[in-house]
């Protein structure tokens, strides 16, 4: 098993404007040397060889061939060499061709061996949150915003670009908070950003979120905070970069990890399909006209949600039955 | 800013006054969402029970107690009420977001919730949901609209097609439970209704039997009451004032004799003035004070000392003649802890009263006589010697011993005085002298004692501030208070120059620690010329 990756598939991602195939390899890695954030469902596995980890990238290539993009997620960092080796990581940038996507936490980043390999680099940084109290104390990061912006200045200074992650509504925020926080952290590491990723919470099997949602003292986020989020932040980045050209523009995009889902991002379930495939198509075209005008009767249950939840601090609709 | 003036509790529920930026509401109350909404604690008091240090870190607190969780899980609940309602005594209001609909009003004031908010209903209207007084249906598959409250009886059917009618209606029930609520607390029924109120919801039938088995030395369940006391329920078994009793009744119980004669209980009350209870009497005249009597009930088993005292005033149950397996064994259980002061005991019992009598004889190890008519229990009664004893004297013996811990024959006694009862059963009173000492106050099951110096020895004695008392003793006239007074309690009351007795209406913690709101209803004062 430990010579097959845990997923491989196909999708869309946006080159230079452009939208083309990118190969989506999840690696199966001995595991993130943190592991210690709450939402985190990533067990560790067992010692995976250099040999190991060739022959997972040969499986997907022999399956889909090598796209314009490749994008390869370890669930840590792919530069802790005790997560990739040296050899297993060189083996990967002699098979890209335009790009190549991957993720690091801050502290591995300067630990990156493939600037000017011809190639453009994308290095994703699990943020989360610009907040450091709500990232330390909520999430349990273990790093700093001070730490995520010498790690992103790095890269910059390399040519390389940033993929900001955010995690929409982290345990103990309400609906209300996390909306704000999103928005917020959106606007702080705007200028680091080549593209700032939302991720609203999935609530994995056997996890510390986990409980607090069976406890119901926690409701994974509506599929319209995801998208008011997101209609901010495009508006936000429109009036950050008006006078630029189209080319340098951030990228906000969302991926409705299980939408629809009671353990994921979710609505009424009457609209999830519709709400969820429109941040989707948002997310590649970058055409906010894809979110407008969405229509459901539960946005104006979401909006009631939203404010007596910041009050109540745990599922409100669970307690008239619902979910 | 947050003001609370309590007029009355009952229980955990209080009835009162909050006053929160400058707009009073009466408590248990409903109170729009929006004027609330700015009420943040951060987490829910759940997280409390999951992870407890991160709980520490992230609660906020506020002046108003947001008693937040969800009502999923009866043993966290109570356990959380159990956390706030009585180890921690700090005085508080409790509110309970988005936690009220129509139904459980009543019940969440019982565990101690003050106020309340229109969340739900709202939330509920916009997922169409009718709330009722048993539960929530979904408006769109109710044939017939059955509410006639205003926007009902004005809009009909069109209220469960329309959200915003919907709102009204859900609230309007809302508020209707609120005041039925306070009511209730005013006529000192609450109890009683959410007994069988819980029936509709697994959730609250197994909270209140968890929460019944909280006990605590301040809990503020009322001694004595002039509400009659309804016994229908596996919970009635288990109420505060029920337990209370029959482990007061052991405590102090020193029966006159070592011959018990048991007897059925009967639908009237006192036991004494019903046609069976003096058909007995009747027959043994001149020969029953011979022998201590103990009425069994279910769930009570009264000695006949307590028959004045409450709940055994003033109670009723369901009565089928037949028996559950349940209250044979609870009953006998609490007839053995009293037959153990006996050496001979008869039973002029049938029925399931004659399975409690046996099974209660036989955990013993006594062999119990059945009296199967009048005949023999006169012949039990009669061979049992001569030992008299006056029977209203010891009740009042009896019932001091149990509501003031101090028996107020002895102390009377101690002061060299004669003592003497007058009146008409159940109406006696206790003279020493010309002076009237104590009567028994039937309406509460209680004695009511006529001075003031007697409490000096109890724990129901509160000092107050140099003022005359005329009608109410406010919190912020409170010195110091027993934190054994419980609501509803006969308090001594002493200040430097006027001292009297009165009933509380609150904890005697909380008339320390308040400074408003009522304390004592005074009944009659006197100058401290002590």
């Amino acid at each position: 098993m430990i010579d097959k990756p845990v997923s491989c598939w196909v999708e869309k991602e946006r080159l230079n404007s452009k939208i083309v195939d990118c190969l989506t390899i999840i690696l199966r890695t001995r595991g993130c040397s943190w592991r210690k954030c709450l939402m985190c469902g990533f067990s560790i596995s067992a010692n995976v060889s250099e040999d190991d980890l060739k022959k997972q990238i040969d499986f997907a290539i022999s399956k889909y061939g090598v796209r314009d993009v490749v994008k390869i997620f370890t669930s840590g960092s792919f530069f802790d060499d005790r997560e990739v080796s040296r050899g297993a990581r060189d083996y990967v940038y002699s098979l890209v061709d335009k790009k190549l996507i991957v993720e690091s936490r801050p502290e591995y980043v300067f630990n990156c061996d493939c600037f000017d390999l011809g190639f453009e680099l994308e290095v994703g940084i699990g943020l989360e949150t610009s907040n450091d109290f709500i990232r330390n104390v909520c999430i349990n990061k273990g790093f700093t915003f001070e730490d995520y912006e010498r790690a992103a200045e790095y890269l910059i200074e390399n040519k390389a670009g940033v993929r900001t992650y955010l995690l929409l509504k982290p345990p103990f925020l309400s609906e209300k908070e996390a909306i704000e926080d999103c928005i917020q952290s959106i606007k702080d590491c705007l200028k680091y950003s080549r593209t700032i990723s939302i991720n609203p919470v999935y609530i994995p099997k056997n996890t510390y979120i986990e409980k607090l949602w069976k406890a119901k003292i926690y409701r994974p986020p509506w599929l319209w905070s995801a998208v008011k989020v997101l209609r901010r932040a495009f508006s936000e980045i429109k009036s950050k970069t008006n006078n630029k050209t189209n080319k340098n523009e951030v990228c906000i995009i969302c991926d409705p990890v299980g939408a629809g889902s009671v353990r994921a991002v979710h609505n009424c379930g009457k609209c999830d399909k519709d709400i969820s495939s429109a941040i989707r198509k948002f997310s590649i075209s970058q055409d906010i006209k894809v979110l407008e005008n969405l229509k459901c009767s539960c946005e104006k249950t979401w909006r009631k949600y939203v404010n007596v939840e910041n009050t109540a601090r745990f599922n409100v609709i669970s307690e008239l039955g619902g979910e | 800013m947050m003001s609370y003036n309590i007029k009355l509790r009952d229980g955990f529920s209080k009835l009162g006054v909050v006053k929160i930026d400058g707009e009073s509401f009466q408590t248990p109350g409903v109170i729009p969402f929006e004027k609330l909404k700015n009420l943040n604690s951060r987490v829910s008091l759940k997280l409390k029970i999951i992870d407890e240090r991160r709980f520490e870190v992230l609660r906020v607190k506020s002046e108003i107690f947001i008693f937040n969780t969800p009502l999923d899980n009866p043993f966290d609940f109570v356990s959380l009420l159990k956390d706030y309602l009585l180890n921690n005594k700090e005085f508080r209001v409790f509110y309970a977001p988005a936690m009220a609909t129509a139904y459980n009003i009543p019940i969440l004031s019982y565990f101690g919730m003050d106020i309340f908010d229109t969340a739900l209903a709202e939330l509920a209207a916009e997922l169409g949901i009718f709330m009722t007084e048993s539960g929530n249906i979904n408006a769109s598959k109710i044939k017939e609209n059955f509410c006639h409250c205003s926007i009902c009886e004005k809009e009909g059917e069109e209220v469960l097609k329309n959200r915003e009618l919907l709102k009204e209606h859900n609230i309007n029930l809302m508020m209707s439970r609120a005041k039925l609520t306070r009511e209730l607390i005013r006529r000192g029924e609450l109890r009683n209704f959410i007994e069988s109120e819980v029936k509709h919801s697994t959730f609250y039938t197994a909270a209140l039997r968890l929460f019944d088995g909280c006990w605590d030395k301040e809990h503020p369940f009322q001694r004595f009451k002039k509400s009659k006391a309804i016994f229908c329920s596996q919970e009635s078994f288990s109420r505060s004032e029920v337990l209370y009793f029959l482990k007061r009744v052991e405590e102090v119980y020193e029966p006159k004799t070592k011959v018990a004669l048991v007897l059925p209980c009967s639908a009237k009350k006192p036991y004494l003035l019903s046609k069976t209870h003096s058909k007995i009497r009747q027959k043994l005249k001149g020969i029953n004070k011979s022998v201590n009597e103990i009425i069994i009930s279910s769930p009570l088993v009264t000695p006949r000392e307590f028959e004045l005292c409450y709940p055994a005033c003033n109670y009723d149950v369901a009565v089928t003649g037949s028996w559950g397996e349940d209250e044979v064994e609870f009953v006998s259980k609490k007839l053995v802890s009293l037959l153990k002061n006996f050496e001979i005991v008869g039973g002029y019992v049938s029925g399931g009263y004659r399975k409690v009598f046996e099974r209660a004889c036989k955990m013993a190890g006594i062999d119990g006589i059945i009296l199967d008519d009048l005949e023999e229990v006169k012949k039990f009664v009669e061979k049992m010697g001569e030992k008299h004893f006056d029977l209203y004297l010891e009740m009042f013996k009896a019932v001091s011993n149990y509501q003031f811990g101090c028996d107020i024959l002895s102390w009377i006694d101690s002061r060299k005085n004669k003592v003497k009862v007058k009146g008409k059963y159940p109406e006696i009173e206790l003279f020493c002298g010309k002076n009237r000492v104590a009567r028994f106050d039937v309406s509460r099951g209680m004695i009511d004692i006529y001075i003031p110096d007697f409490f000096k020895k109890t724990e129901y004695k509160v000092e107050i501030e140099d003022f005359k008392p005329k009608g109410t003793i406010f919190a912020a006239g409170v010195k110091k208070a027993d934190f054994s007074i419980k609501p509803g309690d006969l308090v001594g009351f002493f200040g430097e120059n006027w001292k009297g007795v009165g009933i509380a209406r609150i904890s005697g913690r909380e008339m320390e620690d308040l400074n408003e709101g009522y304390a004592i209803d005074v009944k009659r004062v006197e100058k401290n010329l002590s």
